[in-house]
């Protein structure tokens, strides 16, 4: 740090105010675009698991394997497959929400209670509404919890994927900042991928309370 | 409300086998509930009791046998439509959380696509029906207290009028003293719905209280006896049946009758606000039978006993004057609950209220005593007295 070069530089921010905007723009459409496929897939397979427990195993074996293989590494083995694009990120991304969405939704609907579902049947729910109607339903705040985590770590991980060329705030950090010793960026950057990720964390959970007004109702009890 | 009465459900050989084990869980079970009566299922665990109820609506599917409602077998009805066409109430209540009580006492009107108009009037009707606020409709089951729920699972039970009902140990997760009164309550409600209601539990004190015909049944599935409360104390069929009712036949007889069934005595009333002199007359001039005076609210429900000393000295009787804790009983109370909750006050008195709380009348121990004397309508008496039981 010189006087000539100070700590932050303000009027680089503002001069570049469109560019950061459209750095922020992709890193939040990855962001959602991973989790939501991410979630989608989850989903599909946490319902194939309460249909068939055994595969509870071999599935969440295979998310943790996705999970424990560092985000660098495999892009780099996706690279040769699909190239350096929006596809390539987009993979990696969506595969190391699996382990956390998978286990939270199993969890969830496991911690549907057991009265609440013989009731269901003892009434004359179907198979299917019984499912939508009642254990989604119930099972909703801790499968957004898992969002919410998965949301957060996602945001992280997309910062790496400027690597790979898919832009996001881990260009003004990566390729406009640390590669040209410029701090300022390097800052906006990282200052803007923690804002987004309290920001998704809080209208997650807002988004959470909203749709399950009964549980307030339980807290206050 | 409706006159619908109950349709007839009938037990047909039906036997229960699950597979890998030798001996049956139900086995070859045959007798019938007869429309709008009550039908408890009783026995130690292991009896097969909960099975036999929920064979019913085909939560359970018999190995043999049929099972008829109305004279239609059960397994000719799609499962699901089965269902909805009766009332089911389970201990844990199992309320829906993420539902209001108006939405979950909807749940099958909705299920059956009845108009959103028909769904909220019959909510509105069987909360008031099962003595809950309106206001009650908007909350949550979180917000209610355990008997609160188990009000609301009765009334979800019978939401779209079923004629058969099927309760497993309803109140066998309430305390004692709220059990007694959700029993009563729920009598006073059959009274006017008539459902034919198959009734589980292992409590023998509450088969006698709640049937109109009790089915003892052994381990293995196996009926022990089927008749009225009555008969079965008098003429147990089977040393299983004269061990599992207990060595206390002669205590448990008192069930039979109810707090209904007796002369109640009239209480020397008092009200906040009045002379205390006047009181202390009117207390003094009662018969020497009466040592306490009821001290009642407004709404003349009771407060507590007021003695000569508490209304010495002048001015106005105050509410603090009452010393609480009178047993409270309601005339469905059986006679043997009375005596235990008189028992165990210090006033061997009894004040009987109706289902609101308000003052009818006062129970003695010694009027129990004079009705046990005395025989109960149904009940050939217990006849000579017998050896006492080993006890296994």
């Amino acid at each position: 740090m010189t006087e000539d070069a100070p700590f932050f530089r303000v009027d680089w921010v503002v001069d570049n105010l469109p560019e950061i905007g459209r750095r922020l723009g992709e890193h939040l459409t990855m962001t959602v675009l991973a989790v939501a496929i991410g979630f989608a897939i989850s989903f599909a397979l946490a319902l194939l698991i309460r249909r068939r427990p055994g595969l509870y195993g071999p599935i969440i074996g295979v998310s943790g394997v996705l999970y424990a293989i560092p985000s660098v590494a495999l892009f780099a083995l996706l690279v040769p497959i699909t190239g350096l694009s929006l596809t390539t990120a987009l993979i990696g991304l969506v595969s190391y929400t699996f382990i956390i969405l998978i286990r939270n939704i199993v969890t969830a609907l496991e911690g549907v209670p057991r009265e609440a579902i013989e009731a269901a049947d003892g009434m004359g729910y179907t198979r299917a509404q019984r499912l939508w109607r009642v254990e989604l339903p119930i099972a909703l705040p801790v499968i957004v919890a898992g969002i919410r985590i998965a949301t957060v770590t996602t945001i992280g991980l997309v910062t790496i994927t400027t690597l790979i060329g898919a832009g996001g705030l881990g260009y003004l950090i990566v390729n406009t900042g640390i590669r040209r010793f410029f701090d300022t960026s390097t800052y906006t950057g990282v200052v803007l991928a923690v804002a987004l990720a309290i920001a998704a964390d809080l209208l997650l959970l807002a988004l959470q309370r909203w749709l399950t007004p009964w549980a307030r109702a339980r807290e206050a009890a | 409300m409706q006159d619908a009465t109950g349709a007839v459900v009938a037990f047909e050989h039906v036997t229960k086998r699950y597979p890998g084990t030798d001996a049956p869980a139900v086995n070859d079970l045959t007798f019938a509930v007869p429309a709008g009566e009550i039908c408890v299922l009783v026995g130690p665990s292991g009896c097969g009791k909960t099975t036999t109820m929920k064979m019913v609506n085909r939560l359970i599917e018999p190995t043999d046998g049929r099972i008829t409602i109305d004279g239609r077998d059960v397994t000719r009805i799609p499962a699901v439509e089965l269902r909805r066409s009766i009332g089911y109430v389970i201990q844990q209540v199992g309320l829906f959380p993420h539902l209001t009580i108006g939405e979950n006492v909807a749940v099958v009107p909705r299920l059956l696509r009845w108009k959103p108009g028909r769904v909220r009037d019959r909510a509105d009707e069987l909360l008031e029906l099962v003595g809950l606020p309106a206001a009650y409709r908007d909350r949550y089951p979180s917000e209610l207290s355990g008997g609160e729920r188990q009000r609301v699972g009765v009334a979800r039970a019978l939401a779209a009028d079923p004629p058969v009902m099927l309760m497993d140990e309803p109140f066998g997760a309430v305390d004692p003293i709220r059990r007694e009164r959700l029993q009563n309550e729920f009598l006073r409600l059959q009274d006017r719905v008539r459902k034919t209601i198959i009734f589980v539990t292992h409590d023998v004190d509450e088969a006698i209280k709640m049937g109109d015909r009790i089915a003892v049944l052994q381990r293995g599935g196996i009926l022990a006896q089927y008749d009225t409360p009555a008969a079965v104390l008098a003429n147990p069929a089977s040393e299983f049946v004269e061990r599992f009712v207990g060595a206390d036949r002669g205590l448990k007889r008192l069930s039979l009758a109810r707090v209904r069934d007796l002369d109640l005595l009239e209480p020397v009333v008092v009200r906040p606000g009045e002379e205390r002199a006047e009181a202390r007359r009117r207390l003094e001039a009662a018969s020497d039978a009466v040592a306490y005076a009821l001290l009642v609210d407004e709404d003349e429900r009771p407060i507590g006993w007021v003695d000569r000393d508490d209304l010495s000295g002048s001015g106005s009787v105050d509410p603090d004057d009452a010393t609480p804790g009178a047993p409270t009983v309601q005339p469905e109370t059986t006679l043997r609950d009375a005596l235990s909750a008189l028992l165990a006050s210090s006033v061997q008195l009894g004040v009987v209220v109706d289902a609101r709380d308000r003052l009818l009348g006062l129970v003695s121990v010694d009027a129990i005593g004079e009705r046990m004397r005395a025989p109960v309508e149904g009940d050939p008496g217990l006849g000579e007295p017998r050896e006492p039981e080993e006890v296994a």
